[in-house]
């Protein structure tokens, strides 16, 4: 056998020393990517804004005057305000909602506690468009809460008050998630050592926790922001009930309404981009300036002590997923049954008819359901190893720009897909892009393209915590045993981090075959799509047979999400004791 | 049987290396590992001990200098042989077992991926031929959660030896162990290290373990080599104060002469004298200095016993550990088998062999190349960047 | 590798085409004279399928013009704001043939850009009645094939009684009736052709007084028609200015709804159809059109097409049986001018949108 060995080694020989490592190469391929994916489409939006036409029309101009328009324009200023309005109360009170729990979920143990994750979890990756329409059709003067509950709570919902609680009831997970994972390494040993030098749980909480908590804090509270801001599905859902114009609505109105023009989408683009992109300086230098150095000493997990009151937290748990959950889910699930909307759940007013549709023979409903689902498995299965190879660079290695994947991964976060759909379009569409092979647009690929850049920054962020436990000794110990970069990454990291894998797959596959916006610009001729198909039966009016198509996907999705983390599990052959994600 | 032959002598000339544009973290470091040999890297934590294993094992890439397995460039400045082609196993110092996999898969695991792929017999053969020689029989299908810590650290080594290394690095392996098994673990190490005969690097804060294992010791103070010598030659003239100290002659006093005579250093204190060895200059500056080992110094009262005052008096179970004062020259620890009264007046007597005394100019004293580094640069920067590094 | 290697090419791509685009934009797609062209009958039809985007009628129009004629299409079967949203995003590389849309003034737009193909041979064009020859413009970019009503009005029976039914669009303006349910013009294709024909009718001050009152009264818009019936028929508005197919389905199936078709008559909407003037097939595309043109083709739609078939034909000898009972056959519809329409869209949109902002 020795020989064998001898022979290889001299094969191997003495080789020339390398300057691109195969770190620094996936790092430049993942700006590549992210540039193609993210970078160029949306700087060609934004160019709009200044320079009218460029790229798409054979007279264009430069016009940065174009910017100054919003001085001009009360609706774009209404917008804008209406906009920071929502997104700063939603970060204050989604922000407070989002730590409380996670102070609570962390701080004593009671039954049911967990669930407080999983309804995180789910929310993060529900999508808003459904959640909102869930509330809207609760809400509205016509809707279940006037017929089934006989109360009208429209004028306190349809209020600026009232849509900042909505949202806040959306997108708290954020900030439960931030604040969740650095409580997970909270060391009681901290608290101990204050506890024992006399100080009270609530003083322990001020001085100690607090403090320690606050950068996981802050950035919870800013994605929430910036995700607030961002967001299309919710001001979407809204509309149909209440007229509240915000940035990402008055993008979409510029843009797909007659008479349509780039120019003023790419001038509302560059306001919001803006906007967005100061918060997430501000959220990388806040999370910056806490390398959370309390981490890496002893700090382990520490299971919280048992509560005084578990009935009462557990309570105040099931309260918490009636409202974020059952509220819009089960409107949903009620007017699914209805015949009418405000008819009530009276015997006369029930049905299946709505689902019997859906069932029906080459019903455009089961159609959509079928293309939506296969672009949504394809862009989880890209976007999960994406996202994969984007948390190896951040994390194992040194690579110069690392700081920009970052920064793109975030921005991602927040630019409206609606945006980037037109992005997708101006970029796809060149018409030298055809002759070379490439001209995507009109094809289902191009949908898994939007799809893949619009999930990424979640699905880097579910692997980011499971990455940064993987201590880099296990990569270098394969390197040293001869192990090129690739196969460290297959053979060791992505069985250790199965769970996260898994859970980035499942959630991508979730929000996924709901997106809205990407589909509606992008989707090929004759390619019906679920969320066109229930944004359309809404518009027209039919609610019931709408959010029928809604349950039946989401109940697919659930399904799939089952099955791929147990099948996911078994090809990865990921630990015994899976870390949960 | 553990067929170790392609051994090499490993080089180092002129490393160095920072983090950023900080301070340098490594520099200067030059010595020869000749083939076969074990060459232990002693230092407290910061020195940059780990820094210089990194270079080595090819993690980091050196500001300056170079690294030679052989005849072979592994690294230098802006390029690097990456870790995977360099031919060496490391043995880590959380051991590194991948939790998902068994013993027989990490063990196998360099002979199944990457540049040592072998057929599956022979792999299994290989894996086979190891699990015996460290004693795994019937611990094959676990996985490292389920090993004890000595375990592990032979599951490791396994695995570092598996690829037949011609190079092995061990970065403070029994660091991690409870000090009984640490002690055993130490036997098993250096009969390992003999057996197997393949160039050995093996960083260290442990005095005892550096001189047990290793052929040479290279001592690195902030950065620096301050001593590159035999694991003798270390204890017995060590090159500077602070490398005495780290050798266990942890009092320090300050004579107020000392000379040379016969080949032996004398230090005369308040008209006492005690007599040492002679370690010509310390090479990290300063006045004439003793250092003294506590096993080394008997409380007597002789007609030489030096004078000194009882400051503290601690029981240990085997002995008192005592410390006294020895006038304005400094304090001295020793252990004695009776309890002592502070404020007591006593005597010391010294063994010659357990004094090290630095500053005795009489005689030029010729010293090796391996105190050729004077300077000693750097700041307390750098020994947290390596901190850091872990 | 060879996955790295696409990448990088995408890569490129993606740069040359912010390269190119900034220097060198504007089509590689061969511009077609209309006039050069051989009437339908005559030509051979081009390789490859028909794209067509379509507002109404879908598959159901696709299906019967391949059975009719042989040729093949692909169709993009969406809203009328997405449909002339993908047009201008792909002003450079144009993914369409034919365009069938409710709005004659977004197409007469089209025309205005030149996007439009021209002065071809249309065979069927003298099947237009009167009206539709008068509607259509001379170069025959754009045809105009049916009407409906964009709003009538209608009210819920529960909350209003029908004697006291507002019977005249200046009724609405009285306070008793709010709030209105309208489409909202500024976001709904439909509701623009209600709000063009008043500011062209009453005059720019006289329309903006109009809807200034109807916004002060109170004036929920909605973003489509549908969710408009689903307000009326719950009576969250007692009263709303909404499309004529969504009144006779609400009716239909036994809301408490019911409407006047006023007497000066109704806003109206054009359905018309219109050739890419970079179009690969123009033969194929006037197939279509010519085949929209004649009464059976037209009779089929109204009579399969659902809602969408609930239209008053431009096609002469268009069998109407198929329309519901309940819309009256006399009818008048109200046809903004469609220059007017298309070049007053955005400013007439523009005040909408913001007077209904500074109305809150």
């Amino acid at each position: 056998m020795t020989p064998l060995l001898e022979r290889r080694r001299a094969k191997a020989g003495p080789r020339p020393t390398r300057r691109v490592s195969p770190e620094n190469a996936l790092g430049w391929f993942i700006l590549a990517v992210l540039f193609v994916l993210v970078g160029a489409p949306l700087l060609f939006v934004l160019a709009q804004g200044v320079a009218p036409g460029l790229g798409l029309a054979r007279d264009w101009s430069v016009r940065p005057e174009l910017l100054g328009e919003i001085a001009r324009r009360p609706l774009w200023q209404t917008s804008l305000v209406n906009s920071l309005t929502l997104a700063t109360g939603a970060m204050l009170l989604g922000g407070a909602l989002g730590t409380g729990l996670a102070l609570l979920r962390h701080t004593v143990a009671f039954p049911g506690a967990r669930l407080l994750d999983v309804a995180a979890w789910a929310l993060l990756v529900s999508p808003s468009f459904v959640l909102a329409q869930g509330w809207v059709l609760f809400a509205s003067p016509s809707g279940v809460a006037v017929g089934t509950l006989g109360v009208d709570p429209s004028s306190l919902v349809f209020s600026p008050a009232g849509l900042v609680v909505i949202t806040s009831l959306i997108k708290y997970p954020f900030a439960y998630l931030a604040t969740s994972a650095a409580l997970h390494w909270d060391d009681g040993s901290y608290r101990q050592a204050a506890a024992l030098a006399g100080a009270r749980p609530w003083t322990v909480l001020r001085t100690v926790r607090i403090p320690l908590l606050t950068p996981a804090v802050a950035s919870g509270a800013i994605l929430v922001f910036v995700d607030v801001l961002g967001d299309f599905g919710l001001p979407a859902a809204l509309s149909a009930a209440y007229s509240y114009p915000t940035l990402p609505y008055s993008i979409y109105a510029s843009v797909r309404q007659s008479p349509v023009s780039f120019e003023l989408g790419g001038v509302l683009s560059f306001y919001l981009v803006a906007i967005i992109g100061a918060a997430i300086l501000l959220y990388i230098r806040i999370l910056r300036g806490s390398r959370y150095d309390f981490l890496t000493g002893a700090a382990t997990r520490v299971p919280p002590p048992p509560a005084r009151y578990p009935w009462l937290w557990s309570g105040l748990t099931a309260l918490v997923l009636a409202i974020t959950f059952g509220v819009p889910l089960g409107t949903s699930l009620q007017v699914s049954f209805s015949r009418t909307l405000h008819g009530g759940p009276v015997p006369d007013n029930l049905t299946l008819e709505h689902y019997a549709d859906i069932f029906s023979a080459g019903s455009r409903m089961s159609e959509g359901i079928v293309n939506s689902l296969t672009i949504a498995l394809a862009a989880a299965s890209v976007t999960t190893v994406l996202a994969f190879l984007i948390g190896v660079v951040l994390t194992f290695t040194g690579f110069r720009a690392r700081f920009l994947i970052d920064v793109a991964g975030t921005v991602t976060l927040a630019i409206p897909g609606i945006v980037l759909a037109v992005g997708y379009i101006f970029l796809w569409n060149q018409p030298f892009l055809a002759g070379v092979g490439l001209g995507l647009y009109g094809r289902a690929e191009l949908l898994v393209l939007a799809g893949t850049a619009t999930a990424l920054p979640i699905a880097v962020r579910l692997q980011l915590g499971a990455l940064a436990q993987v201590p880099a000794s296990l990569l270098n110990a394969a390197a040293l045993s001869g192990a090129r970069f690739p196969t460290r990454l297959r053979t060791v990291l992505a069985p250790l981090i199965a769970p996260a894998l898994v859970s980035a797959f499942a959630a991508v596959l979730a929000s996924g075959i709901f997106d809205l916006a990407a589909t509606t610009m992008l989707a090929p001729p004759s390619f019906t799509t679920l969320p066109v198909e229930i944004l359309a039966e809404y518009d027209r009016g039919r609610y019931g047979y709408a959010t029928a198509g809604a349950v039946v996907s989401a109940v697919l999705v659930m399904v799939l999400a089952a099955v791929s983390s147990v099948i996911g599990r078994r090809l990865l052959g990921g630990p015994t004791h899976g870390s949960g994600a | 049987m553990i067929d170790q032959r392609h051994t090499a002598p490993l080089r180092l000339r002129g490393l160095g290396m920072r983090y950023g544009t900080g301070a340098w973290a490594l520099r200067g470091v030059d010595t020869t590992v000749p083939a076969g040999r074990t060459l232990a890297v002693l230092g407290p934590s910061g020195c940059g001990k780990s820094t210089l294993l990194r270079l080595v094992a090819g993690l980091e890439t050196p500001g300056e200098g170079e690294v030679l397995l052989g005849d072979r460039v592994l690294s230098a400045p802006g390029s690097t042989v990456s870790p995977e082609f360099r031919d060496m196993g490391m043995v880590f110092q959380d051991y590194a077992l991948w939790p998902h996999l068994r013993v027989r898969d990490i063990i196998g695991y360099g002979l199944r991926h990457g540049v040592h792929r072998t057929s599956a017999g022979e792999r299994g053969s290989r894996v086979a031929e190891l699990v015996e020689f460290l004693r795994l029989d019937g611990l094959e299908d676990r996985r490292p959660a389920e090993l004890s810590g000595g375990q592990r650290q032979r599951v490791a080594i396994a695995r570092a030896l598996a690829t037949r290394p011609r190079l092995l690095l061990f970065d403070e392996p029994l660091s991690n162990l409870d000090s009984q098994l640490r002690g055993e673990m130490r036997e098993e190490l250096a009969l390992l290290l003999r057996r197997l005969g393949t160039t050995a690097l093996y960083v260290t804060h442990d005095v005892s373990e550096a001189l047990a294992l290793a052929d040479r010791v290279l001592v690195l103070h902030e950065g620096r080599t301050v001593q590159d010598a035999s694991p003798e030659e270390v204890f017995g003239r060590p090159a500077s104060g602070w490398v005495a100290d780290l050798a266990g002659f942890s009092s320090r006093i300050e004579p107020d002469a000392v000379t040379v005579e016969d080949g032996r250093a004398v230090a005369t204190v308040g008209g006492s004298r005690f007599v040492g060895r002679d370690c010509g200059e310390d090479v990290g500056g300063g006045g004439p200095a003793a250092y003294l080992h506590p096993e080394a110094v008997r409380l007597g009262e002789g007609p030489d016993a030096l004078p000194a005052v009882v400051v503290s008096s601690v029981f240990e179970g085997r002995h008192h550990r005592v410390r006294v004062r020895v006038g304005s020259a400094g304090t001295v620890l020793l252990h004695s088998v009776s309890p002592q009264r502070p404020g007591d007046r006593v005597g010391l007597e010294i063994e010659p062999d357990g004094a090290v005394i630095f500053g005795g100019a009489a005689e030029p004293h010729p010293l090796g190349s391996a105190r050729a580094t004077q300077n000693q640069v750097g700041g307390p920067e750098e020994r947290h960047r390596d901190a850091l590094q872990r | 590798m060879s996955h790295t290697e696409r990448t990088a090419a995408a890569t490129l791509a993606g740069l040359l085409a912010l390269g190119l685009s900034a220097c060198a934009p504007g089509g590689q797609a061969a511009e077609t004279n209309g006039a050069d062209l051989l009437p339908s009958s005559e030509c051979a039809v081009e390789d490859g399928a028909l794209r067509v985007y379509l507002n109404p009628w879908g598959s159901t129009l696709s299906d019967r013009f391949t059975a009719d004629t042989g040729v093949t299409t692909e169709i993009a079967d969406l809203g009328g704001g997405e449909i002339l949203a993908r047009i201008a995003a792909e002003a450079n590389n144009p993914q369409w043939d034919v365009v069938v849309l409710d709005g004659h003034g977004s197409l007469e737009s089209l025309r205005e850009q030149g996007a439009l193909l021209s002065g071809h041979p249309l065979e069927n064009l003298g099947n237009l009645d009167e009206d539709g020859a008068a509607l259509a413009p001379e170069d025959g970019s754009w045809v105009p094939i049916s009407r409906h009503a964009a709003a009538v009005i209608a009210y819920n029976t529960d909350r209003i009684d029908p004697d006291e039914a507002p019977g005249r669009w200046s009724d609405l303006a009285d306070p008793a009736y709010a709030p209105i349910g309208m489409a909202d013009p500024a976001v709904a294709a439909p509701a623009y052709p209600i709000v063009s024909w008043f500011f062209q009718d009453l005059g720019r001050d006289e329309a903006e007084d109009y809807f200034g009152t109807l916004i002060d009264n109170g004036l929920n818009t909605y973003e489509k028609n549908g969710p408009v019936g689903q307000a009326l028929a719950s009576g969250e508005v007692p009263v709303a200015a909404l499309q004529e197919q969504n009144v006779y389905g609400l009716i239909d199936s036994g809301e408490p709804v019911d409407f006047v078709w006023p007497e000066e008559g109704a806003p109206g909407v054009v359905r018309a159809a219109a050739i890419s003037e970079r179009t690969p097939r123009p033969c194929a595309a006037q197939k279509l059109v010519d085949w929209l043109l004649t009464p059976e083709a037209m009779g089929h739609l109204m009579a399969e097409g659902g809602d969408d078939g609930i239209i008053s034909p431009l096609v002469s000898g268009t069998d109407t049986s198929s329309l519901p009972e309940t819309r009256p056959e006399d009818g008048e519809l109200l046809i903004t001018d469609a220059v007017f329409a298309a070049e007053n869209e955005a400013d007439v949109k523009n005040w909408f949108a913001e007077r209904s902002v500074q109305g809150r």
